[in-house]
């Protein structure tokens, strides 16, 4: 019976430690467990095992809470990233837009010019209205690294709409000149 | 020999001068004049030319208010989830080194004035505790602000610059003397960079007095 328990116990060190969810500490803390377990067979030292054992898991849910924070800061950071890169074409576009908006006599038609203009201010306000209302998520959770990968998808779309829209509006821009 | 006598020239000059004064950025022209007989060049910095905003009270804010100034201009807007949060805790670090001086001022242009509205900038500057200080938080036409910064305001850095454009969103802070010239451009989300510009501000108010 006590060797089960003792056998069970190591079986749930290797898991713990395969999952790769176990700090440096928490591991030396571990085997010092370990090795007493073998010198020890008394029920008295299972009990105390088994007492541990809760502060083990709370090691375990830490580690794993860690994890996700990491993950999560990873997932802003990109997020933020993506949001600075298309923030730095902003002045760019309200040039080209002005630009299109005072062309006199050109070969381009009406509908091409509004279409290209309208692309435009659709670009600029799109980030404008995404930063008025983007909510970072109170706490790091499953939810929150969803939240992000939809907001990194959404940022990504946005980013190549942007860029087209400065690409389309040069390149007509460049054939009337 | 002889020659290493003339090395200790410069190190000679900044022991009797001090630190050396800051560098003035932008572009310049050279112009000559004559006195007399006399060809005397100078040399004519680019400087902030007259603006016009409205402040976060509903004033007017113009560049009368900082004439004989020195300030620090930021570009932001109330909502920026990422780089903005970073440059108000510096620019706070900055605003309680030298807040009490009356002769500088911080200068925040808003570059979302539809969303930030002089309500919206007061509650802002509520929030930061800055209102009733030299810290005026600015609102125009985006196109106006956005001109006045990439012409004015960022004109060095865009020239040394390989790639145009972004520099509103950059997180720049700066200072500008009491000429209206561009002094210096610091990083306003690095908090080093910010000591680095409470120290600079510190030697340009030593040397302009």
């Amino acid at each position: 019976m006590q060797f089960l328990c003792l056998a069970q116990f190591y079986e749930l060190n290797i898991e713990i430690i395969e999952m790769g969810f176990i700090t440096h500490h928490a591991v030396k803390i571990l085997f010092l467990f370990e090795s007493c377990a073998w010198f020890c067979f008394d029920w008295h030292f299972f009990e105390l095992v088994l007492l541990h054992m809760k502060k083990l898991a709370f090691i375990g849910l830490l580690a794993i809470a860690c994890t996700s924070n990491k993950e999560v800061n990873l997932l802003d950071k990109e997020l933020m990233d993506l949001h600075d890169e298309v923030m730095k074409h902003s002045n760019e576009i309200l040039q080209l837009k002005d630009e299109i908006n005072h062309l006199k006599e050109t070969s381009i038609s009406k509908d091409s010019l509004q279409q290209l203009s309208f692309h435009l201010h659709k670009a600029d306000q799109d980030m404008l209205e995404w930063m008025r209302h983007y909510q970072e998520p109170n706490q790091a959770s499953d939810t929150a690294i969803a939240f992000y990968q939809a907001q990194i998808q959404y940022m990504k779309t946005l980013k190549e709409f942007t860029l087209q829209s400065i690409i389309e509006a040069k390149n007509i821009l460049h054939e009337k000149k | 020999m002889k020659k290493n006598k003339f090395i200790l020239i410069p190190f000679l000059f900044l022991l009797a001068c001090g630190s050396p004064s800051l560098p003035i950025l932008g572009n310049r022209d050279v112009v000559i004049r004559k006195e007399g007989d006399k060809e005397i060049i100078d040399t004519l910095y680019q400087t902030i030319p007259d603006f016009q905003f409205q402040d976060q009270y509903g004033q007017v804010f113009t560049a009368a208010q900082i004439q004989n100034k020195i300030y620090v201009a930021d570009f932001f807007f109330v909502t920026c989830p990422s780089i903005c949060p970073r440059m108000k805790r510096n620019l706070l670090k900055v605003n309680e080194a030298l807040g009490t001086d009356t002769n500088f001022f911080i200068l925040s242009h808003t570059i979302d004035p539809e969303h930030d509205s002089v309500s919206v900038l007061y509650d802002y500057a509520d929030k930061l505790g800055v209102n009733n200080s030299n810290w005026y938080f600015l609102r125009a036409d985006r196109n106006y602000t956005y001109q006045l910064a990439e012409k004015s305001y960022y004109a060095s850095a865009i020239v040394d610059s390989t790639e145009p454009g972004g520099f509103v969103h950059s997180g720049g802070l700066i200072l500008i003397d009491k000429k209206r010239r561009v002094r210096g451009i610091y990083d306003g989300t690095n908090a080093d960079e910010t000591d680095k510009l409470i120290n600079d501000i510190k030697r340009l108010k030593n040397e302009e007095e």
